[in-house]
């Protein structure tokens, strides 16, 4: 077997570790299953309790501090014909000092997945702080599972605080791949932890046809590549010290704009070249760490190609617009938007992938219909900016088109989506797109013209709920009927729990022309459809588990609006499932009854008005004192219109508090509480109004949230004569 | 072996297959394949919320001695015949589990599947315990269908009891005992008073065969903060004797009676080959600057529960044989027979009287009379100090040696005395061992409210707290320790506190605290409408009063809140509420409020009393309406000053 240096790259990490070193680069590859080689060979460069880094001192009140965090990786490709391996050995070792009795219970127990114990190892040991070091035995290593799998796991003896553990686990693994070359799945490393890290570690070695897409994020340290090092192409290695401790929490944060850290893919194969647009690799290099616009471009010229309509598209659109002639028989002729919602509505449910949809239905009848478009690729909010991509996975593709002067965008919609409704976290990107008239006159790719896409921004009213409510005072018990409509992102989330069969059969009805049609295709549909649209919570007979969510969510979405006041709901009534743009809003009306909000004292009524608006976010001490961004994946808009019905004789007194206005860039709560006739009005309107807001504007979010929280402390009494 | 010996076996194992078979095929004739519909419809009224019925379900042990390892085997035969319910068709399944003392065969009938794996144990680190989980499809209708499944025990010793329920309601169950007359087992009967059971017992040859048969039986509910299942479910405890020779002298004790089942814990300690040297530099640490056996055992049942940690094994005879002392002291973790084992022998080496004991917790309802290893399920150490027994339960955190958990107060322990037992009960603590107090001294002052809030625990909560405090790392321990102020309502404001006692093992945690409260005080014209109670205990404390099971608090409740409210100036209290008081033997609750003109103030004292922790069943009425008029009369009733 050919001898393979591997733990020479080993003693590269450790400094100090010489004398192993030496022995290593007489051992095979293979050798390695002996445990005992490993750990003398891990632990060689620190061989007693004085060896291990001090804990600096401004870590000195810390429960625990990672001395060391190191990851190690080596991705090695061999090419057969027929099929190709990439062997990879992973490693992790931390050492880690208890400093406080909480460690001690934090760090007893430790678990790991399950592995190969032919291959793959564990090493523990602890350092005592006298100076003696103890081997934990694999005997101890007990076998554990749960739902998440099977595992390893050992309770650490002895430990004391001022107890040091050193601990790896070394992984030997390969991946087959069949074709020339191959990506796999990214991967990322953060450089925080729950508690703080003297010096974090990690190091990537690449031998022979592997190659590596690299994004830093959040002031990450920089990448120290080395080439042709002793039997490993190349060296990439991350380093950083002296790392507090993650202790950002709260609402509204995306992670990846908040802690340092890289993302990686790792390509293998003998022709890497053949691939660099699809995947983005620099050409003739192992590692890319950015990706250039020049890239992008020839990426999305490249797949600019793939849209054209192909001869089964054509003979589809001939069917299609069969289908739209027999729909609109009799009926006006239809215009171009009802033609492609025609298309999209009734193709929504075959396949939302972005790609194969855009490619299979929607973008073949824009062709037919004449339509230009633009297809264009944009970066998911959650990565950022195009710095942060690795591959073509990260890409996200969409489509922009015009009718009747009107913009429609198309991207990972899904089936209760309404044709032109903007797509889940699409908002406020900047992509880069081609039109299809283009794509079509310029047959030399290269040449073909790329411009600047821009996503819409919603206006918060666009993501809204908007909700009315009448009510009755009925003893001590409010008597409430409802209508809550949901658009956009919002409506999204409801969505979310329709039935299928609901959304089949609702599609079915409507583009079916004959009834005999679809009593052959759903002899039920009048029976199942009544069913889903007046619901009733108090028959549970013949609920599937579907079914039985369906209630359950809506119910609880009652019920928590009210923090557990609802007494009783027996039914809700959905007036429209917001599935077509003549009707986008999904509405949904109930009667309940709420108990706990009103106290009658004497002849007079007290009820706690500003409850009835709902929970509203209530910020603890912690979540007020702010550290990071702001950071929305959609603005959205709650409003109320509540009219309670005073008893005759009676008068309403403590509305002064009710009436407030806060409006900011950020965000607006607003609430007119006001007497007309024998009504009380209460009306209300919240809105979140931007993406993202900078640390120095979390004071307004602070202005609109305490308002709309202190309203919901406020009373109103209802005063006899 | 020989050809023809191999052969012969094969043929007896081929006739006993048969014979089963037979065995099988008889109760499964006794099912019908198909029922009426009117029937199914009936059994649908009867059960109005499931979907399933089991028919007939039977469970037969059959016991024989084995020669080669000594030991009184079972074999047990689960035969289950189930109705669907609903109306469409049904995935339909059952449970068992088994250890390193049992097996559990394939699951056959009905195109039934089987999975097993390690049970989620919580609080157990590691365990031999495995689920086996079986399931086929029913189909709508009148169908009947079965499955059976065979349980071996190696050890009777290990099977302790059978119950008549399942988690499916039964029409009928029948539990068969098929025990040869040299095998001497009891049977105990327990909670058979409310249920029409019927037991046959024939003796066909040398086999004693007893039947029991009950009919229409709930489905086992599940329930939080339920007693244990003991304490109210009809079942049979096994109790394996002996086997016994031709003559009737015994051939192999089991379990004949306590003094047994002590002599094999005693044998199990013995065999765990403690070795005392490991401890003397510690032991010695510990007590040097100690007077006297009581100050000596204090700080090393101090030092053992803060410095071992309580890590559960439970793998087969480590369930029972406690782990050596050295290696627990070593390991700094051990289970509660390792650290009750190794705080016995720390204590023997200052000269107390230190003994290994048994106990049962209170989810357990039975006591030693009963020898059986389903009696106890937890160790302590008893130290006896001139006369005077201690119970020291390592395992408890920020306890005292004149302390005990609620779970083994009134617990019969089994305490080591040589070749002998002693059986003594732990001490009950009173509930006003576990009081909490609090005195809140308030003024309204404009729209807030605004004062100091005093709160003392002790007892239970107080070593619970005690106990979270200690385990919070230092930077949040003041964020915690406000939140018990706050209480999650962050309409409270803590402008100062003072902890005491937070580290203080045995003395009274007190908080003391300066906060403004707001929105709790609402001006309506002329009148200040005061929502005055800032706790309101108990007030979501209902209890689903279908619920058919005690409902266990695990803490004997003692609360007294005392509200001391100033007068606004120019205003005056418009009426003074009415006194509350209810008392049940089980639960008290009252308020009274008083006026002192003098002081210009009002005072409130709320005492809540649970001197048991239960809520039993025939009190979930009353309890809930006590609630009900906490809520209604007094939490959401404001106090109402009215302008002068």
């Amino acid at each position: 077997m050919k001898k393979y240096n591997l733990l020479l790259v080993f003693a590269l990490i450790f400094s100090g570790a010489l004398q192993a070193q030496k022995n290593m680069e007489e051992i095979d590859f293979d050798d390695l299953k002996n445990k005992k080689l490993v750990s003398e060979f891990i632990w060689s460069d620190f061989k007693k309790f004085q060896d291990y880094p001090v804990v600096p001192e401004e870590f000195n009140d810390e429960v625990a501090v990672y001395l060391e965090k190191e990851f190690y990786y080596s991705f090695k490709a061999r090419m057969k014909s027929g099929s190709n391996v990439l062997k990879i050995r992973k490693m992790y070792r931390w050492i880690i000092k208890i400093q406080q009795d909480q460690g001690i219970e934090e760090f007893s127990t430790l678990r790991f997945y399950a592995f190969d114990e032919k291959k793959d190892q564990i090493g523990i040991r602890l350092i005592k702080a006298n100076g003696s070091i103890v081997n934990i035995d694999d005997s101890r290593l007990l076998d554990d599972e749960d739902e998440n799998g099977a595992f390893k796991k050992v309770s650490i003896p002895n430990l004391e605080t001022g107890d040091i553990i050193d601990y790896y686990r070394y992984d030997n693994y390969k991946k087959v791949f069949y074709s020339q070359f191959s990506i796999f799945s990214p991967s990322y490393e953060v450089f925080v932890s729950d508690f703080p890290i003297v010096h974090q570690y990690l190091e990537f070695d690449l031998i022979n046809n592997v190659y590596m897409l690299f994004s830093e994020f959040n002031d990450a340290p920089t990448a120290k590549v080395s080439e042709n090092d002793k039997g490993v192409d190349v060296k990439i290695v991350y380093e950083n010290t002296m790392i507090e401790k993650n202790d950002i929490k709260g609402k509204w944060i995306n992670n990846l704009s908040v802690f340092p850290g890289i993302r990686y893919q790792v390509g293998a194969g003998k022709t890497p070249d053949g691939y660099l647009n699809q995947y983005l690799f620099s050409k003739g290099k192992y590692v890319t760490f950015k990706r250039s616009k020049s890239m992008l471009n020839e990426l999305l010229r490249e797949e600019s190609g793939l849209f054209e309509v192909d001869k089964y598209g054509k003979k589809r659109n001939k069917a299609y617009n069969k289908k739209i002639a027999t729909f609109y028989e009799g009926k006006k002729a239809p215009s171009k938007l009802e033609r492609i919602e025609y298309v999209y509505n009734t193709s929504r449910f075959y396949d939302y992938n972005s790609i194969s949809y855009l490619q299979g239905y929607l973008l073949d009848y824009l062709q037919d219909q004449g339509i230009n478009y633009t297809i264009f690729h944009y970066i998911p909010k959650y990565l950022g900016d195009y710095h942060n991509i690795l591959s073509r996975q990260d890409i996200e593709i969409g489509l922009k088109f015009n009718i009747d002067e009107k913009e429609y965008y198309y991207s990972n919609n899904r089936v209760n989506s309404v044709l032109g409704e903007i797509p889940p976290y699409f908002e406020g990107l900047k992509g880069y797109g081609v039109d299809f008239k283009n794509v079509l006159k310029y047959k030399k790719r290269d040449q073909l013209p790329i411009k600047e896409v821009f996503t819409p921004v919603s206006t918060p009213d666009r993501n809204a709920k908007n909700s009315t409510y009448e009510i009755v005072i009925d003893g001590e018990d409010l008597k409430v009927k409802s209508s809550e409509s949901y658009v956009g992102q919002l409506k999204r989330k409801r969505h979310y729990y329709l039935p299928t069969d609901m959304s089949i059969i609702e599609d079915l009805k409507k583009y079916n022309v004959k009834e005999k049609d679809l009593l052959k295709e759903y002899p039920d549909y009048k029976e199942d459809y009544e069913k889903f649209i007046h619901v009733s919570l108090l028959d549970t007979t013949n609920d599937d588990e579907e079914m039985a969510d369906y209630k359950y969510y809506f119910k609880m979405g009652i019920i928590n609006n009210y923090d557990d006041g609802v007494k009783e709901v027996n039914a809700f009534d959905v007036k429209s499932t917001g599935r077509y743009i003549e009707s986008p809003s999904l509405t949904i009306e109930s009667d309940y009854i709420i108990e706990g909000f009103v106290k009658k004292m004497g002849a007079d009524y007290l009820i706690d008005a500003g409850k009835l608006i709902g929970g509203q976010v209530n910020l603890d001490d912690d979540e007020r004192e702010r550290e990071v961004a702001i950071s929305q994946d959609y603005v959205r808009e709650f409003k109320n219109e509540i009219s309670i019905l005073i008893p005759e004789g009676y008068t309403v007194e403590g509305m002064e508090k009710m009436n407030v206005s806060v409006d900011n860039s950020n965000g607006r709560f607003i609430a007119i509480t006001k007497v007309e006739g024998n009504q009380l009005l209460i009306s209300t309107i919240k809105s979140y109004k931007k993406l993202d807001s900078p640390i120095e504007e979390w004071e307004e979010y602070l202005n609109f949230l305490d308002a709309s929280y202190d309203f919901t402390q406020q009373k109103l009494l209802l005063k006899k004569g | 072996m020989q050809y023809s010996s191999i052969m012969n076996k094969v043929k007896f194992i081929s006739a006993l297959v048969l014979l089963l078979g037979f065995q099988l095929s008889c109760y499964a004739q006794k099912v019908p394949k198909n029922i009426s519909t009117q029937e199914v419809e009936q059994y649908k009224l009867d059960n109005i919320d499931e979907d399933v019925l089991v028919y007939k379900a039977t469970t037969s042990f059959k016991f024989s001695f084995d020669e080669r390892t000594e030991k009184i085997l079972v074999e047990e035969q689960n035969d289950e015949s189930f109705v669907n319910l609903s109306d469409e068709e049904l995935e339909i399944g059952g449970y068992n589990h088994y250890s390193n003392f049992s097996s559990i065969g394939e699951v056959k009938g009905s195109k039934a599947v089987s999975e097993s794996g390690k049970m989620k144990v919580n609080g157990i680190f590691h365990h031999d315990m495995y689920y086996y989980v079986y399931s086929y499809y029913h189909p709508v209708g009148n169908k009947i269908q079965s499955i059976s499944y065979t349980k071996e025990h190696y050890d009777a010793r290990y099977l302790t009891s059978t119950y008549f329920q399942m988690h499916y309601p039964i029409k009928e169950k029948v539990i068969r005992f098929e025990i040869p007359d040299n095998i001497d087992i009891e049977l105990v009967e327990k909670n058979f008073e409310n249920h029409e059971i019927n037991k046959t017992v024939k003796k066909e040859g040398e086999i004693i065969n007893i039947t029991y048969t009950l009919k229409n039986i709930d489905a086992f509910p599940e329930y939080s903060n339920a007693p244990g299942r003991s304490f109210s479910y009809p079942h049979i405890i096994i109790l394996s004797k002996e086997v016994k020779n031709d003559d009737g002298s015994s051939r192999i004790i089991v379990m004949r009676d306590t003094q047994d089942q002590y002599n094999w814990y005693k044998s199990l300690v013995k065999t765990a080959n403690n070795d005392n040297n490991s401890l003397e530099e510690k032991v010695k640490q510990l007590t040097e600057n100690k007077e006297g056996k009581v100050q000596k055992m204090q700080a090393l049942f101090d030092w053992v529960q803060d410095n071992i940690n309580y890590i559960a094994y439970e793998d087969g005879i480590s369930g029972f044989q406690p782990e050596n002392c050295q290696d627990v002291l070593y390991n700094r973790y051990g289970d509660c027979k390792g650290m009750a084992n190794l705080l016995t022998e720390m204590l023997k080496m200052v000269d107390i009287d230190a003994r290994m004991t048994w106990i049962g917790t209170s989810s357990i309802a039975y006591d030693y009379s009963i020898p059986s290893l389903a009696v106890d399920n937890h160790a302590i150490c008893t130290a006896i100090i001139d006369e005077e027994f201690y119970f020291l339960d390592a395992t408890e955190k920020f306890i005292g040696v004149n302390e005990y958990a609620e779970r083994i107060q009134g617990r019969p322990a089994l305490i080591e005395d040589g070749e002998n037992y002693i059986i003594k009960e732990v001490p009950v603590h009173s509930y006003e061992a576990n009081l909490n107090k609090s005195y809140m001294d308030f003024n309204i002052d404009d729209d807030k409210i605004v004062g100091s809030i005093n709160t003392e625990y002790n007892g239970e909560s107080n070593r619970r707290l005690m106990y979270a405090y200690n385990s919070i790392y230092n930077e949040y321990k003041d964020k915690a320790v406000n939140h018990l102020i706050i209480s999650g309502d962050n309409n409270i404001h803590v402008e100062t506190l003072i902890a005491e006692n937070f580290e203080e093992k045995g003395e009274t945690i007190k908080l003391n605290s300066q906060v403004n409260i707001e929105n709790k005080v609402s001006q309506f014209g002329d009148r200040l409408y005061v929502d005055w109670d800032l706790y309101k205990e108990f007030g979501e404390f209902k209890i689903d009063s279908s619920r058919t099971e005690d409902y266990v608090l695990r803490r004997k409740v003692f609360t007294i809140n005392e509200v001391h409210y100033k007068t606004p100036e120019g205003y005056k209290l418009s009426a003074l509420p009415d006194d509350y008081s209810i008392e049940n033997d089980e639960f008290s609750f009252t308020i009274n409020f008083d006026y002192s003109k003098e002081n210009e103030s009002l005072f409130i004292r709320k005492e809540i009393i649970i001197p048991e922790g239960k809520i039993s069943v025939e009190n979930f009425k009353e309890w809930n309406n006590c609630i009900e008029i906490l809520n209604n009369d007094y939490y959401k009733n404001a106090l109402i000053y009215e302008k002068i």
